[in-house]
C-alpha cells in the first residue's frame, strides 16, 4: 500500500512538472532562410550627369571655354 | 593670389557629392537640365543661386538670411549714405547709375563668401564646391580688401610691419570679425560702417585699458580723448581724386586715381558720437572729388563740403610701439602728424574744417 502511494506521488509531480513545461517558452525551431541583399545607395537619378562632368578634370579641360578678359583700363588703386 | 584656370574654377570634388549640401543636387539650387551634352544642361543655369539667398541658403539658414540685407556687404549701404550727403535728392538717379556700373559691383552674396572666390577677383570654387564656414582669409576676406586692409595687416608696404595680431597672433579676420557682425548690422551700423556700436571694438579682448587695475598710464591719461589707432597704428594708404567713366573703346567702366600714398594723420573725429567718443581720431583721405562723377552730369555733388575728404579711419597696421608712441613729445608738438590747414588742398578746406587741428596739442616739458 505505501509502495502504490509512493508511485502515484512520483506520478503526479511529474503530471505537475509536464504542464509547467509546457506553460514555458519554447525554443524556436530553426528554419533555413535566404542570405539577406547587401545594401546598395541608390542614386536620385540614373546618371548625375553634372556631378559625372564636374568631377572629371579633363573633361573640363577639354570644354571648357577660354575666359576673354578685356583689359583693364582702370589706373591706380580702387 | 594666382587666378585660377576656368577647369579649376568649377571642378568638384567627390567628397562634396556626399557632404550634406551635396545630396541636395546640383539641380535643386543650380537649375539647369539633367543632359551630357554641356548645352543642353546649362540651359536656365543659374551659377550663383545664392543671389536668390531666401530660395537656396534660406530653406536652412533663414536666420541668418532674413538679416542679410542689412549687412553692409550685401547692401553696400555706405557708398550711397555718403555719396548722397555730398549731392541732393535730384541727383541721385544719375549716381545710382554712377554708383552701379563702378561702386556696387562688390555686391556680396553668401557663396561669394562661403563656396567661391568673390566675383570681383574672377570667382572659382575654393575648396572643390565644399561650403567653407570660416572663409579664407586671402582668397576671400582680402582678395577684396586688398589694398588697403589687406596689405596693411599682412605687411605689404616695404618698411612696415604688418599688424601685431597677424605677426605674432597668426589672428585671421574672422578672430576679431564674427561671423554674426558681418552677417546682419543693426540701427545706424547698416547705413555706414563707422555709425553704430564698434564691431569689433579693441576693448573686446583689452577689457583691462582704461581700469584701475591698467600698468599703462598713458591709457588711463588719454581716456576716450584718443581713439586707440592714434597711439597704436602705423602709416598707412590714401587715395586722391578718383574719376569715373565708361571707356568709349570697348563700353567697359573704368576708374582713375589721382594719388595713392602712404601717410599717417592724426585729425579731430568727423563723427563724435557715444560710441566713438574721441576727440582725435587717424584720418585717412578718401578718393573722392567734387567731379569724381561728373562723366554722369554737371555738378552731381554740390554739398560736396558737407563731408571731410579726410574720414575717419581703422588702419589694420596696429603696433605696440610706434614712432609717435616713443614718448610723450613724439606726439605732443609733433605738428608734422597733425591734420593742419596747409595739409589740405585749398578747394578741400571748407570741407574738412572740423578735422583741421588748428591748434596742436604743445610740447611737455620734460624735467
Amino acid at each position: 500500500m505505501r509502495r502504490v502511494g509512493m508511485l502515484l506521488l512520483i506520478l503526479g509531480v511529474g503530471v505537475f512538472l509536464g504542464a509547467c513545461a509546457s506553460q514555458g517558452i519554447s525554443t524556436p525551431t530553426p528554419v533555413p532562410t535566404a542570405p539577406l541583399p547587401e545594401a546598395v545607395l541608390t542614386p536620385l537619378s540614373q546618371t548625375d550627369y553634372c556631378v559625372q562632368c564636374h568631377t572629371d578634370k579633363e573633361a573640363l579641360i577639354e570644354t571648357a571655354k577660354p575666359e576673354e578678359k578685356a583689359p583693364s583700363e582702370s589706373e591706380g588703386v580702387g | 593670389m594666382a587666378p585660377l584656370e576656368p577647369w579649376e574654377k568649377v571642378l568638384i570634388s567627390a567628397d562634396f557629392t556626399q557632404s550634406i549640401h551635396g545630396r541636395a543636387g546640383c539641380v535643386a539650387c543650380h537649375r539647369g537640365q539633367q543632359s551630357p551634352d554641356k548645352d543642353t544642361a546649362h540651359v536656365g543655369l543659374i551659377p550663383d543661386p545664392s543671389q536668390d539667398a531666401q530660395r537656396v541658403c534660406g530653406v536652412c539658414h533663414g536666420e541668418i538670411v532674413d538679416g542679410f540685407g542689412t549687412s553692409l556687404h550685401a547692401s553696400l549701404q555706405g557708398y550711397r549714405t555718403i555719396v548722397y550727403s555730398r549731392s541732393v535728392p535730384e541727383n541721385h538717379p544719375a549716381l545710382d547709375t554712377a554708383m552701379q556700373n563702378h561702386c556696387l559691383s562688390c555686391h556680396t552674396t553668401c557663396g561669394d563668401c562661403h563656396i567661391s572666390q568673390p566675383k570681383p577677383v574672377g570667382g572659382g570654387l575654393l575648396n572643390g564646391h565644399n561650403v567653407e564656414k570660416t572663409p579664407s582669409m586671402t582668397r576671400v576676406c582680402t582678395a577684396c580688401h586688398g589694398s588697403r586692409v589687406g596689405a596693411e595687416y599682412l605687411g605689404k608696404h616695404e618698411g612696415i610691419p604688418g599688424d601685431v595680431h597677424f605677426r605674432e597672433g597668426r589672428m585671421n579676420c574672422m578672430a576679431c570679425h564674427a561671423g554674426t557682425d558681418l552677417h546682419a548690422a543693426e540701427g545706424d551700423a547698416a547705413k555706414h560702417r563707422y555709425w553704430g556700436d564698434q564691431q569689433p571694438a579693441c576693448k573686446d579682448c583689452h577689457a583691462q585699458v582704461g581700469r584701475a587695475d591698467d600698468p599703462i598710464p598713458q591709457h588711463t591719461i588719454h581716456g576716450n580723448k584718443l581713439a586707440c589707432q592714434v597711439c597704436h597704428a602705423v602709416e598707412y594708404t590714401s587715395c586722391d581724386g578718383c574719376h569715373v567713366a565708361i571707356s568709349e573703346k570697348t563700353g567697359n567702366p573704368f576708374f582713375k586715381t589721382e594719388a595713392t600714398y602712404l601717410s599717417f594723420v592724426i585729425g579731430h573725429n568727423p563723427w563724435p558720437s557715444r560710441e566713438r567718443p574721441y576727440e582725435y581720431v587717424v584720418l585717412r583721405h578718401a578718393p573722392v572729388a567734387p567731379t569724381t562723377f561728373e562723366y554722369y552730369g554737371e555738378n552731381l555733388l554740390p554739398n560736396f563740403g558737407l563731408l571731410p575728404t579726410w574720414t575717419y579711419a581703422t588702419p589694420h597696421n596696429i603696433q605696440r610701439q610706434t614712432p609717435q608712441n616713443r614718448s610723450c613729445n613724439t606726439c605732443h608738438g609733433n605738428a608734422a602728424l597733425f591734420l593742419t590747414a596747409d595739409k589740405v588742398k585749398s578747394e578741400e578746406l571748407e570741407a574738412n574744417r572740423r578735422v583741421i587741428v588748428e591748434n596742436i596739442p604743445a610740447a611737455i616739458p620734460i624735467p
